[in-house]
């Protein structure tokens, strides 16, 4: 009986820990998938100006997509590990993907869904709200993408 | 009201600079909401309560900024651009800024509205 509990146990805790690892490499991938399919016919761009494209019908208009991404404690207890000898923090680093690829995914829908074909000079901000919203316990990641959308009628290339 | 953060409007011709123009909002969090946010945190992913809470406030942050504009009697905004941080323990301050302007089309496009 005894040992029948601690089968489970362990086997929570490994469980636990492959979900820990797995879904935020997932997320990301999830999510660049998500963005790759999006993005097959519009322009992306950071550049100020879009080159050689010709205005459309519309005039530009801003458009933003925004993200929140809590780490898992597996996350959180790699960082503090990660601080005695430095180095990526791999689980780390999906998560911000994770945070940005969805806040960009959701800014280029936003330029589709007004109808646009493009989107000029996108910037991408990341801030911890950590402090603000997580006391300071919890590893929160939020991204906002904006940019400029505009409706072109021959794309550049 | 014409808004876009890139320096020119492609199909306006910028013809006066009225200033610079800003909007903020500092949000706390929903207590209600903060339960499920709290269950979450523990799993981790997407937090969708902050994001929305996120998405209002940057709407109202650039309305503020919008209002402002008006004001001076503009009809674009240029250049605009946003930042999020922690002002205070349980709240997040987000802000918009831009550069209040005068446009008037040079191509085929209608002045727009203030």
């Amino acid at each position: 009986m005894e040992a029948l509990v601690g089968l489970l146990v362990v086997l929570l805790v490994v469980g636990l820990l492959v979900v820990f690892v797995i879904q935020p490499g997932m997320g990301a991938r999830r999510a660049r998938e998500r963005l790759a399919q999006e993005t097959a016919n519009v322009v992306i761009t950071n550049c100020k100006e879009l080159v050689g494209a010709v205005p459309g019908s519309k005039p530009p208009v801003l458009v933003t997509g925004q993200a929140v991404i809590a780490g898992n404690p597996l996350v959180r207890q790699l960082g503090t590990l990660r601080r005695i000898f430095g180095g990526e923090v791999g689980l780390f680093t999906s998560l911000s993907v994770w945070a940005s690829h969805l806040a960009v995914l959701r800014m280029v829908q936003e330029a589709k869904r007004l109808g646009y074909n493009a989107v000029g000079n996108v910037r991408i901000e990341t801030s911890d709200l950590g402090e603000a919203f997580g006391k300071g316990k919890t590893v929160l990641v939020e991204v906002v993408a904006y940019g400029t959308a505009y409706d072109v009628q021959e794309q550049p290339g | 009201m014409l808004v876009v953060n890139t320096e020119t409007v492609p199909g306006f011709r910028i013809v006066r600079i009225l200033g610079l123009v800003q909007g903020n909002t500092v949000r706390a969090k929903h207590v209600g909401k903060d339960i499920l946010a709290g269950l979450k945190n523990i799993v981790g992913g997407e937090i969708k309560s902050y994001t929305e809470l996120l998405t209002e406030a940057r709407r109202q942050a650039l309305e503020r900024m919008m209002a402002q504009a008006e004001q001076l009697g503009a009809n674009a905004v240029i250049n605009v651009r946003f930042t999020t941080s922690s002002v205070a323990a349980g709240a997040a301050e987000l802000y918009a800024y831009g550069t209040a302007v005068v446009v008037e089309p040079a191509g085929g496009y209608e002045t727009p509205a203030a």
